[in-house]
């Protein structure tokens, strides 16, 4: 198996380590080139005196390299990925160290595995209660603060709140997060930003944003108060917005989701200091939608997912939640695709409808991804000299949210109808994706240059 | 945007109005199934029994609940969108792997812009376009790419560019030149004049003495396209503009017409300050003297756009500067009198050297005259090899020799070089490097590899001075790409001695295999399907 060179520019962390690792792509550059299987490997001087080791697997993908880089692959890592897509390198033995390193990552893996289904060890039950009694107890106290804050918002109108500095809002953020309601912080510490944002195509208006995100949290505060009325799966979904984690034990007894998940895009966003990675998924027999969140720090690195245009085929494990969305990987390879196009996708009318069942059953959530079949994209009549776009079909359109990439997509579709999937926020789409020629193109996790290409 | 297809459909922006006012001002609600819906669901949580009460609680409950009813039923009719046109077919797309190619030199900054325009050459050659996914990247970098982007890919960049909602780039139309900004205009007429030189210029006649100075100035350089001598006229008078820009342009223009009135008078110039005087002697050759008599500077001089330089005074003088421009301008006939060769000998043993050598390359340049670029050439050469009395072998002269080769056309240089190429001449074929044509052929990369890797075999000294001129590196943008030469600056790159004194030398001839290795890359994608 190989990745395509789109693929493997995409996992780069930056644009210096994609120029760079371009730059190490020449043959001539190595030595000791190999392959055993999915594995990779090769030696490449460097400016240290011994030249540096890589190997990489690309079913991971996953990379290791000896050099003291602490980007992530580092650029010989990449390098050494495009010299392989460029031309297969050959089947050999693989040095010690390659052995050693692969023979490592099983070991590792294995030993999650006994670590997950190891019996854990005894819980201090009594303990456990406590904190979480006195967890309970903090956000009940957090909520209660909150919906004073909310009334007495309300009661002066939000007006008067579009004028409230930055500590007005971060103060009671920070409530939260004392409170131990993460989740709910972040919601918070989102509204300044709605209140000076500038209009933009495909979006409410800031004060209709603002409105609305007022009371996805006012439903979110007031859903968490009625824990116990709740359908488990529905209350599941209501402590993991509000930022309880999902306990390990708790995801070891969600049953595994077997499927060949189509991976459609990643999607990584800042948030502070950490980078957040989405990585969407749709399983091709299931049609079910999975999304996959990691996080990074500038000290460890995002682990390994397989890259947009491939196939994980396998199991996901989908935490609790109503409608099931947040997953994470199990067992499985990642591949090739097996087929370019985007499982599970309909009309516009049929996103609609979709999205007004996700808020019926989960009305405080904020984008919901969509698939679109067979849309064109369009411009709807300017408002304020801005163009805004949207794709449609015969039973109505979307807007498009506005996005520097978004060129590259008319480019993509010159015209024409594709497939579509993106994240849907009931006023807008953030497209991700598009499928159309028997090609999958990705937004690049970067907003910065093209759409890749992804599937040949 | 949205907002204003369903605004009366549901009661979203009421209880926004009301939302924003605040609780204390805003009119209570109104009945309706969803105002129902709000007391009944409100009957006070368990915390807080007042609740129901609180006007704050009320409204925030009212704003949720129509808020999540706004978003859940936002819908455009399919109608509210105008589809993008479909965009033309416009030809197969290059391989994966020239567009990844692209791609990179895209994102490559300044050095790849050599790259891309060969890029772009191949890519019209092969009559293949870019995938779309670049178009948009390729658009960023409009103004950086070069004239064949236009031809290979310019079509779909303006479909995507009418698609994003830009405003079309003002079309030259051959029928509005009189109208619109100036470059438009300058378009405009640069392609009437290319269809019909004459009578643009009739029509720029025309309109001539009514439009401001900096279009005039625009549209006189505008005149370059078709140039011929029934425009002299019309670039005499310009001559007499009141604006400056106007008189510079028709003073660039009108040289190249020897016939006109202007080059007659830069030949009386010319010929008054150059005169060979030959006595010749019974039964002995003639013996020539070049009599220099330098101008002076006056008004029908500036007229013609010869005038003083400032910075002339450091180099030769004021009035030696007014016969280099004089020289430059005036039409090679009117050195007829005597064969090219005798011009520069005597020349070159005058005091005077410098500004008529360079007035005559100049003039020879202008002219693409190969007769006398071929004599002097041969002068020069011979001169060098101190066949020529009273001129010595130096650094002067062999710069002048390989300006003089400069003037030859491609294959003719090649040619001289491949001679002092067979000659071992190491020492010139380094300086003549440094000038010469953009592009070699293969034939003559071939020999260059070849003494390269002699050179290169040679003595400690040769690898020296081959690496001092810094040319080498510099030769990977002009050797002929083909397998062949990539390979051989491989090995040279390769085989270079591992000692302390060739890393500049290895740094370039490295330089050199590098560039070449990509120009072949780039071929190499172009072929493989």
């Amino acid at each position: 198996m190989s990745l395509t060179t789109a693929q493997i520019l995409d996992l780069a962390p930056d644009a210096a380590s994609r120029k760079a690792g371009q730059d190490q792509a020449k043959p001539a550059k190595w030595s000791g080139l190999g392959r055993a299987g999915s594995v990779i490997w090769g030696e490449i001087k460097g400016s240290g005196a011994t030249p540096y080791r890589t190997v990489a697997d690309l079913a991971g993908p996953a990379s290791k390299c000896t050099c003291p880089s602490r980007k992530f692959p580092c650029k010989h890592g990449l390098g050494l990925m495009l010299v392989d897509a460029s031309s297969a390198l050959p089947e050999a033995e693989p040095p010690d160290w390659v052995a050693a390193w692969a023979k490592g990552r099983e070991s590792r893996a294995a030993a999650a595995e006994t670590k997950a289904t190891a019996p854990a060890k005894p819980v201090d039950e009594k303990a456990q209660a406590r904190r979480r009694q006195a967890r309970e107890d903090k956000v009940a106290a957090a909520l209660d603060e909150l919906d004073l804050w909310l009334r007495d918002l309300m009661r002066r109108g939000l007006a008067a709140a579009r004028t409230e500095p930055y500590a007005f809002w971060d103060r009671m953020a920070g409530r939260l997060v004392d409170g131990q309601a993460p989740g709910l912080a972040r919601r918070v510490r989102a509204l300044p930003g709605l209140v000076a944002a500038a209009p933009q195509a495909g979006g409410a208006r800031p004060e209709a944003a603002l409105g609305l995100a007022l009371g996805r949290i006012a439903l979110l505060a007031r859903a968490a108060r009625r824990l116990d009325a709740l359908a488990p799966e529905v209350a599941a979904g209501v402590r993991a917005a509000l930022g309880y984690p999902v306990t390990a034990e708790e995801m070891a007894l969600r049953p595994d989701q077997l499927d060949d998940w189509a991976v459609l895009a990643h999607a990584v966003e800042e948030e502070n200091r950490l980078t957040a990675r989405s990585v969407w998924l749709v399983g091709r027999r299931s049609g079910a939608l999975a999304q996959v969140i990691d996080y990074g720090t500038a000290g460890s690195p995002l682990p390994p997912a397989p890259a947009a245009g491939q196939d994980f085929c396998g199991a996901l494990a989908f935490q609790p939640g109503d409608p099931p969305l947040r997953a994470v990987f199990r067992d499985g390879r990642a591949g090739p695709a097996m087929e370019p196009g985007l499982p599970g996708a309909g009309s516009v009318a049929a996103a609609r409808d979709a999205f007004a069942l996700v808020l019926a059953r989960a009305p405080w959530t904020e984008r919901w991804p969509v698939r679109l079949a067979g849309v064109r994209l369009g411009r709807l009549p300017a408002a304020g000299g801005a163009v805004a776009f949207a794709a449609g079909d015969a039973t109505g359109c979307l807007p498009l949210r506005g996005d520097p990439r978004l060129p590259s997509l008319l480019a993509v579709a010159g015209g024409r109808p594709i497939d579509l999937f993106g994240l849907h926020d009931g006023y807008g789409l953030s497209p991700l994706a598009l499928a159309t020629g028997g090609r999958l193109y990705a937004m690049p996790a970067e907003a910065s240059q093209a759409v890749l290409l992804q599937v040949a | 945007m949205t907002d204003t297809t369903d605004l009366a459909a549901d009661g979203w922006e009421p209880i926004l109005a009301a939302a924003l006012l605040g609780a204390e001002r805003a009119p209570p609600a109104l009945p309706g199934p969803l105002a129902d819906l709000v007391t009944q669901a409100d009957p006070g949580s368990a915390l807080d029994p007042g609740s129901a009460l609180d006007p704050g609680s009320a409204l925030l409950a009212r704003l949720t609940l129509h808020g999540t009813h706004h978003l859940a039923g936002l819908d455009l009719a399919p109608d509210a969108m105008e589809p993008i046109a479909p965009r033309e077919p416009a030809g197969p797309e290059c391989p994966p792997a020239a567009a990844t190619r692209l791609y990179a030199l895209l994102t490559g900054g300044y050095p790849a812009r050599e790259r891309l325009r060969e890029w772009f050459d191949l890519a019209a050659e092969a009559g293949m376009r870019p995938p779309a996914w670049l178009h948009q990247a390729l658009m960023r970098h409009a103004e950086h790419l070069p004239e064949t982007a236009h031809a290979v890919a310019g079509a779909e960049l303006d479909w995507l560019a009418s698609a994003c909602g830009e405003a079309k780039a003002a079309e030259p139309d051959a029928d509005d030149w009189t109208e619109g900004p100036l470059a438009a205009r300058r378009a405009a007429f640069a392609a009437f004049r290319a269809r019909d030189p004459e009578g643009a210029r009739v029509a720029l006649e025309a309109i001539f003495r009514k439009e401001k100075a900096d279009l005039r100035e625009s549209l006189v350089g505008a005149l370059w396209t078709g140039l011929s001598s029934a425009d002299e006229p019309f670039l005499e008078a310009c001559l007499d503009d009141r604006a400056g820009g106007v008189r510079q342009a028709a003073q660039r223009l009108l040289p190249r017409l020897p016939g006109s009135l202007y080059a007659s008078r830069m030949a009386v110039r010319a010929t008054t300050a150059l005169v060979i005087a030959s006595k010749s002697r019974l039964l002995r050759s003639a013996t020539h003297e070049l009599i220099v008599t330098l101008p002076e500077e006056s008004p029908t001089l500036a007229r013609d756009g010869v005038e003083p330089h400032a910075w002339e005074r450091r180099g030769g003088g004021v009035r030696a500067g007014l016969l280099r421009d004089i020289l430059a301008r005036a039409p090679l006939h009117a050195f007829a009198a005597h064969p090219p060769r005798l011009w520069l000998e005597l020349a070159l043993r005058s005091e005077w050297a410098e500004p008529i050598v360079q007035g005559l390359f100049s003039g020879i340049a202008r002219e693409g005259d190969t007769a006398w670029a071929r004599d002097i050439v041969d002068l020069l050469a011979e001169a060098y090899e101190g066949k020529v009395s009273g001129l010595r072998r130096s650094n002067e002269l062999l710069g002048r020799w390989v300006q003089a080769l400069d003037l030859l056309p491609g294959p003719e240089w090649e040619a001289r070089v491949t001679e002092l190429i067979r000659a071992r001449k190491i020492e010139v074929v380094l300086a003549v490097l440094a000038k010469g044509p953009d592009a070699f052929s293969e034939r003559f990369s071939a020999a260059l590899m070849d003494w390269l890797a002699f050179v290169t075999r040679g003595s400690e000294s040769l690898r020296h001075d081959l690496a001092k001129p810094w040319v080498i590196a510099r030769l990977g943008e002009r050797l002929w790409p083909g397998e062949d030469i990539a390979a051989a600056a491989a090995a040279l790159a390769a085989r270079l001695p591992e000692d302390e004194g060739n890393d500049r030398l290895r740094q370039q001839v490295a330089g050199l295999a590098e560039t070449l290795e990509l120009r072949l890359a780039i071929r190499r994608e172009f072929e493989t399907r």
